[in-house]
């Protein structure tokens, strides 16, 4: 008891240590994980966040020539499996953690990244190319043959690659 | 009459959390860092008491006639928030069988505040917001 | 005749002692707060809550005595009110002349509790019934040591006649010392304070309500809004009236003739009260209900009945 009494004179004394949060500002740790951060310009809309996510929250669909990435905040438990799966690093966690809304918000408080498609030089054809993250990961050495072929679309790819073969 | 909204009373249901959510909660009530307090709130032991109703966890078939007596408890005018993503859409338990949530099928959920636990600060948004839709349903009943 | 209206209306009792107890309350709360390490409410933070109170619905159970259940608040809220127009306060107010005031408080001081015994047995919620036998056992605790320091008192300041008047012992006080610093009293002046605890059901005796691991807010549990506001204004008149009252038995000093500077005196030790209350509160845990009733049935009872002896050697002239 006499050591309880001790610490209430002591918290009297030095004052209160209560964080001033709603007024001012407040300790925000780094690796807290918040909303997230979808970079579109290196995801590849493989789908991997999708599959991987345990609660469900994030959902990839195609509009005309666009994949859009939504995350739904309502539903998503912050577990951080689409940062870790993501094979592009295009998904980062923030230490954003506002995530308070109310009712009429309830179904509009999402984060949208829109991917969009390219158009294949040679054929035409819309596809999503890969990013230089991803063939980073891929090949110790890049150089610029490999660059060209990223801009082609599968099949010509495909057919770039054999004509490079018997020539 | 907008002073008397500055003294909420906070009265928190379990339903089959796993108890994250109630621990932030209590933080946010005890722990001298969060203190809600300063802000006129007081947990109360009785719904009959409250003004601000905090659910945790998703609904589940046992949980649910107790959810649904306290919500009848409450005198009106009430804001119900739902503290974690359980109640707010059931998170990872959607579509499980033990499951009767969300909390939107029960009672007309004011603010949500997503998270798995929220941090306690984001509880304290989630109270500051359900104190203005408060004194908004304050007016509308005079 | 209109001096009493005054009296009981305002200025002691009434609007002022309501306000004043509100604020004890309040001021309490951000003792244990900063005792806690945290900012605590505003001041005036427990006025917020019972203007809010009284603007929201009131439910009542199904099962309740409707009328019992509504009225229950108003017996311990008049009693209180009616107890501070009669008890005088040292060097400000002289109160109502009476030779038996004494006995009045004994029976007045009760009425609290009676009134959370009957509105808690009315709400016909199991948690209540508990809260309502904790309550009647506390009380029968405690309220027996707190007779044995009133005859303790009454006996002293007779020199061995039973005096019950109140404006007697406080004059007695005045002329021969506060019983605050007389030896003889001392054990007496603990058991007051741990009966004080014990009437204010603050920890360690948080036995009978806002036992919130136990029986959630026992008697209060069924109430809401404006009844429920009374019951915070009784508690809290209830704190006001035992700050007078342990003014009246140990601590009457006043500091001058001045009426203003004996108010802010008057104030001033009711802190200095309110200040042990805040420091227990914020130190120790509650006791077990069995725990608390077998150490309020020893020790201050014991303490009243070592005082009660010395004072009666002392009248014998044996000390």
């Amino acid at each position: 008891m006499s050591g309880f009494l001790k610490i209430a004179i002591r918290n009297l004394l030095k004052g209160p240590v209560t964080d001033p949060y709603p007024f001012g500002k407040t300790f925000i740790p780094e690796k807290l994980r918040g909303k997230l951060k979808v970079d579109a310009s290196i995801c590849t809309a493989c789908g991997t966040c999708q599959e991987v996510c345990p609660s469900g929250a994030i959902y990839i669909k195609k509009e005309n020539d666009v994949y859009v990435h939504t995350t739904w905040y309502n539903t998503c438990c912050f577990c951080g499996n689409c940062e870790f799966f993501c094979p592009t690093g295009a998904i980062k966690l923030t230490n954003d953690f506002h995530t308070a809304n109310t009712k009429e918000e309830k179904f509009k408080f999402v984060t949208i990244a829109a991917i969009s498609e390219k158009e294949c030089p040679v054929c035409g054809n819309k596809f999503v190319p890969a990013t230089l993250p991803l063939i980073e990961k891929s090949y110790p050495h890049i150089n610029d043959e490999i660059k060209n072929l990223m801009k082609l679309c599968p099949e010509c790819r495909k057919k770039a690659a054999f004509e490079r073969l018997y020539q | 009459m907008s002073i008397i909204t500055r003294s909420p009373f906070l009265f928190r249901i379990n339903t089959g959390s796993c108890n994250g959510c109630d621990v932030e909660l209590a933080t946010t009530a005890m722990i001298p860092r969060y203190d809600v307090e300063r802000l006129g709130c007081r947990y109360t032991g009785s719904p009959k008491h409250a003004d601000i109703l905090l659910v945790t966890g998703p609904i589940t078939a046992r949980s649910k006639s107790y959810l649904v007596e306290v919500l009848d408890e409450l005198p009106n005018p009430f804001v119900v928030v739902a503290v974690g993503t359980c109640p707010t859409s059931c998170g990872i338990f959607r579509d499980s069988y033990a499951i009767e949530g969300p909390l939107d099928k029960y009672v007309q959920v004011d603010v949500n505040v997503p998270g798995c636990p929220p941090r306690p600060q984001a509880i304290i948004d989630g109270v500051a917001k359900a104190l203005e839709i408060w004194k908004q349903k304050i007016r509308n009943q005079k | 005749m209109s001096a009493n209206i005054i009296n009981f209306l305002i200025f002691p009792g009434g609007v002022f002692a309501v306000l004043f107890a509100l604020i004890l309350v309040s001021l309490e709360r951000i003792l244990v707060a900063r005792l806690q390490g945290r900012i605590g409410p505003v001041f005036y933070q427990n006025i917020i809550d019972i203007v809010k109170l009284f603007n929201k619905e009131t439910l009542i159970p199904k099962d309740a005595k409707d009328f019992v259940f509504k009225f229950a608040p108003l017996f311990g809220f008049s009693g209180m009110l009616v107890l501070i127009y009669f008890l005088p306060i040292p060097g400000v107010y002289s109160g109502v002349k009476g030779d038996y005031d004494l006995i009045i408080l004994i029976y007045f001081l009760a009425l609290p509790a009676i009134s959370y015994i009957i509105g808690g047995g009315a709400s016909s919620s199991p948690y209540a019934a508990i809260s309502v036998s904790r309550e009647l056992k506390l009380m029968l605790a405690y309220e027996s040591a707190f007779i044995i320091i009133a005859i303790t008192i009454a006996l002293y300041v007779g020199d061995g006649k039973g005096v019950f008047s109140l404006k007697k012992i406080v004059d007695y006080q005045l002329q021969h010392g506060a019983f605050l610093f007389d030896w003889k009293m001392w054990p007496a002046f603990v058991a007051f304070l741990i009966v004080l605890l014990a009437a204010l059901e603050k920890p360690p005796f948080e036995i009978a309500h806002h036992n919130d691991a136990d029986i959630m807010d026992g008697y209060l549990i069924e109430y809401s809004g404006a009844p429920l506001a009374l019951f915070e204004i009784t508690s809290a008149l209830k704190l006001l009236v035992l700050s007078i009252v342990f003014q009246i038995f140990f601590w009457p000093s006043t500091l001058s003739g001045d009426l203003f500077i004996n108010f802010l005196w008057f104030i001033l030790k009711t802190i200095i009260l309110l200040g042990f209350i805040g420091i227990t509160h914020a130190t120790f845990a509650s006791y077990r209900a069995d725990q608390g009733f077998k150490f309020l049935l020893k020790v201050p009872l014991v303490l009243a009945i070592i005082s009660l002896i010395l004072v009666l050697l002392s009248i014998k002239g044996l000390i």
